[in-house]
């Protein structure tokens, strides 16, 4: 179920009203099978690796816990990694890696034909696997205590706003709204509504309408682009994925809101950062305040002086980029955002820490958002391109040409026209350092705001329906 | 924020929408000569009733419509037919076909001869309906059965069916956007139209072409049978388009076998751009052209029967 789809909104109208009529035990309960309900919609054969995952890793943390054995603890956790990590690596990386080393071989002149299995991504597995797998080595690493109710532990796993997408909420967040009772608290019916309805703004008027631009420039062959095409092609993919996954999770915090569960933002203005660090703390905050805790501290973090310091971000940002996807431009996207990390990194040693996230004027402060935002251009660039022929061809193009064909004022309108609202009210709440800021506006800019919105969302649906881009990670 | 002052900021935009919807309902015929012409379609039909001569109807989308010139038609059939066009733009066989039942059928309208102008998979039940049009224009509620069982069976389609019977405001929502884009983004039309020729790259539509079940035509069957019913007579013809296209065996077969007459006019203007004013659509030379074409067809066939 999509959460632009008129069969999800009719099934949360049913999920809520059940809700509201429940005690606790049964509000967890029925949430558990509006859970399994939601995602088996998609696919119910996808099911059982949830339910084995919520298996293994529910009896895994028991056994973890009631362990002083340090030998036993690690061979459960490494049971927990292998079977979570298993399944990720069989369903997204499988075929990438059999390819690779076929082709690895056959360099060496040894032919070998490995089976290529036709292999369906389950949607969302990245992100459940991640989340439970925090659980056990949260549970290992005895920050929080596990659970002995299976069902609510059940429902950690698979809570359906943020199944398929994320946020990736920490048991030590979620797991105890769960546990306890909820409450509903004076504002939560405001920000759920604004969170909703800002999170279908971003996806259905943003993405959805950036999606055709991006979709004629990255089809097209590279030879009838120019270079300021391909430069507007990349603002407008910015402005897609930026939409589309922070609609959805504004839309999962939302909904889970409406249902008295606080779950974390998962993006802050990005386009806003002044810097690689400042842009991670801001984009996908779930994924790369996991990668942080579970990837980069372990390996030694910021502690073990410059040359390990920048050997543990590219590393950290190289598996980041395999986690979005098994291909050399999703590697390469990841080693890119390493590279950059460790050039602003090694700037702030010469310059001091606060060069970049405390400028000393306006000016810098509006270069620094400027030069990284087209950084980050480049970085999509990697992201979305089909093959890394394509990115150096772009590339090319982007450094030669700068023709200004019809096609190219044509979409930067269309930016202009989509983009600038939401950019300016994201100025509003990063001036302000409140995301919630509409929440507590005045009733005529609320009145504004919200009017603009739902029009837009009735006049600006496209034609054609995108699903979300990240599904399929 | 308390309560009664978030009910009072959505009571404020209902009410708005509320407004706007009934704005809308009064500036329809201005929104666009399309809405004009299907709010005009009873009074088509009328006429079509109180006259005593034969009737011709060109039931279509705007291939037809930009190829057809009626006056010249008219003049060359020496006024001797009752003429008229319907044809809302970007239609199909869903929206014909309820036009025909609820417009000309449920009316006991007499028809002489219904003349189709199709394209591609347009008389296909596999084409895509648009639901909220059906629901606000062509369909009645008790027609909902029947679309269903045609394959409007979607959850969103038959939700848009309902929001499109009671929201003109949701409607018209894509004549809104279109007039609003066209005069804020340079080349709007040109690229949208180029992005609609080349239809949808995205996942969505491959799962639907790689779902798509064997051809169907249960609508333009039905569309058959009810005519015949009238005495009516169904002529069908394959509309000219710049760069060509299909039309399966099973199609041709039925048409032969089912309408009265059936045109396959896709070559007609084979190579020849300057009939076409942006590939699909007609020119003044090109309309004029196709409308002798169909008088010269016309004349014998009509006369002699």
């Amino acid at each position: 179920m999509l959460f632009n789809s008129y069969i999800f909104w009719a099934f949360f109208v049913v999920v809520i009203m059940l809700y509201f009529r429940l005690q606790h035990k049964y509000q967890n309960r029925m949430l558990l099978i509006a859970s399994y309900i939601f995602y088996g919609y998609w696919d119910y054969r996808f099911l059982s690796l949830i339910f084995i995952s919520t298996v293994v890793d529910y009896f895994v943390a028991l056994k973890i816990a009631d362990s002083d054995d340090s030998k036993i603890r690690k061979r459960l956790l490494l049971l927990s990694i292998a079977t979570n990590l298993g399944f990720l690596g069989f369903f997204k990386y499988y075929n990438f890696f059999s390819n690779e080393f076929a082709s690895i071989l056959s360099s060496f002149g040894v032919d070998t034909s490995l089976p290529v299995l036709n292999i369906i991504l389950p949607v969302g597995i990245s992100f459940y696997t991640f989340q439970t797998l925090s659980y056990t080595i949260d549970t290992y690493r005895k920050k929080i205590d596990p659970t002995d109710k299976f069902l609510d532990f059940a429902l950690y796993v698979s809570f359906f706003p943020q199944l398929v997408a994320g946020p990736i909420e920490r048991a030590s967040h979620l797991l105890p709204q769960i546990l306890q009772v909820r409450k509903l608290q004076g504002a939560a019916f405001s920000e759920g509504l604004f969170l909703v309805v800002s999170g279908l703004f971003k996806k259905i008027v943003i993405a959805d309408n950036m999606a055709p631009i991006v979709n004629t420039i990255f089809s097209k062959p590279v030879s009838e682009l120019s270079g300021f095409e391909v430069l507007i092609g990349l603002y407008a993919f910015a402005f897609q994925i930026y939409g589309d996954f922070s609609g959805y999770s504004s839309i999962a915090k939302g909904i889970a809101r409406w249902m008295g569960f606080e779950l974390m933002w998962n993006f802050r203005n990005p386009y806003f950062a002044t810097s690689p660090s400042d842009f991670w703390s801001r984009w996908h905050i779930s994924l790369s305040t996991w990668i942080r805790d579970y990837i980069y501290i372990p390996l030694g973090g910021g502690r073990l002086g410059n040359f390990l310091t920048f050997r543990n971000l590219v590393l950290t940002m190289f598996l980041g980029g395999l986690w979005h996807g098994a291909g050399w431009t999703f590697i390469v996207w990841g080693l890119f955002h390493g590279a950059i990390l460790v050039v602003y990194h090694a700037i702030d040693a010469v310059k001091g820490k606060d060069y970049f996230t405390n400028p000393s004027s306006l000016g810098k402060h509006i270069l620094f958002v400027v030069v990284l935002f087209h950084l980050t251009c480049i970085s999509w660039l990697l992201f979305r391109a089909e093959s890394m022929r394509q990115v150096a061809d772009m590339l090319y193009l982007l450094s030669t040409d700068y023709r200004i064909t019809d096609y190219s004022t044509y979409a930067l309108a269309n930016i202009l026209f989509f983009v600038a609202p939401l950019m300016f009210f994201e100025y509003i709440t990063e001036r302000k350092s409140d995301l919630l800021y509409l929440v507590k506006a005045s009733s005529f800019t609320q009145y504004v705001s919200y009017l603009y919105m739902v029009l837009m969302l009735l006049f600006f649906v496209p034609l054609q329906k995108q699903v979300f881009i990240y599904f399929q990670f | 924020m308390n309560k009664k002052h978030d009910i009072a900021i959505l009571f404020a935009i209902a009410l708005t929408l509320f407004l706007l919807e009934i704005t809308i309902r009064i500036i329809e015929n201005d929104i666009s000569g399309n809405r004009n012409h299907i709010n005009d379609i009873p009074n088509i039909v009328d006429q079509i009733s109180k006259d005593q001569r034969p009737s011709v109807l060109f039931l279509g989308n705007s291939l037809i419509n930009e190829a057809v010139d009626v006056g010249q038609l008219s003049a060359s059939l020496n006024d001797t037919y009752r003429l008229n066009k319907i044809t809302p733009d970007g239609t199909s066989i869903w929206d014909w076909s309820m036009i025909a039942k609820n417009q000309l059928f449920d009316s006991n309208v007499k028809l002489d001869y219904l003349v189709i102008g199709f394209a591609w998979g347009l008389l296909n039940d596999e084409t895509q309906p648009n639901p909220s049009r059906l629901g606000g224009y062509f369909a009645k509620l008790s027609d909902l059965s029947l679309l269903i069982k045609y394959g409007m069976d979607e959850f969103a389609q038959v939700s848009e069916f309902f929001i499109g019977m009671t929201s003109k405001l949701f409607v018209n929502r894509e004549a809104v956007r279109n007039k609003l884009l066209d005069s804020l983004v340079p080349h709007y039309k040109q690229f949208v139209r180029a992005q609609n020729q080349a239809g949808a790259p995205d996942d969505t539509t491959q799962v639907k072409q790689l779902r798509a079940p064997p051809e169907d035509y249960k609508m333009l069957n039905k569309l058959i049978d009810q005519l015949d019913r009238e005495g009516g007579k169904l002529i069908a013809i394959a509309m000219p388009i710049e760069a060509g296209y299909e039309i399966s065996e099973e199609l041709s077969k039925l048409l032969e076998k089912r309408a009265y007459l059936y045109m396959d006019y896709r070559s007609l203007f084979e190579a020849e751009t300057e009939m076409y004013k942006d590939g699909l659509h007609l020119n003044d030379k090109g309309r004029h052209l196709f409308t002798s074409k169909l008088a010269k067809i016309f004349n014998p066939e009509m006369s002699g029967k």
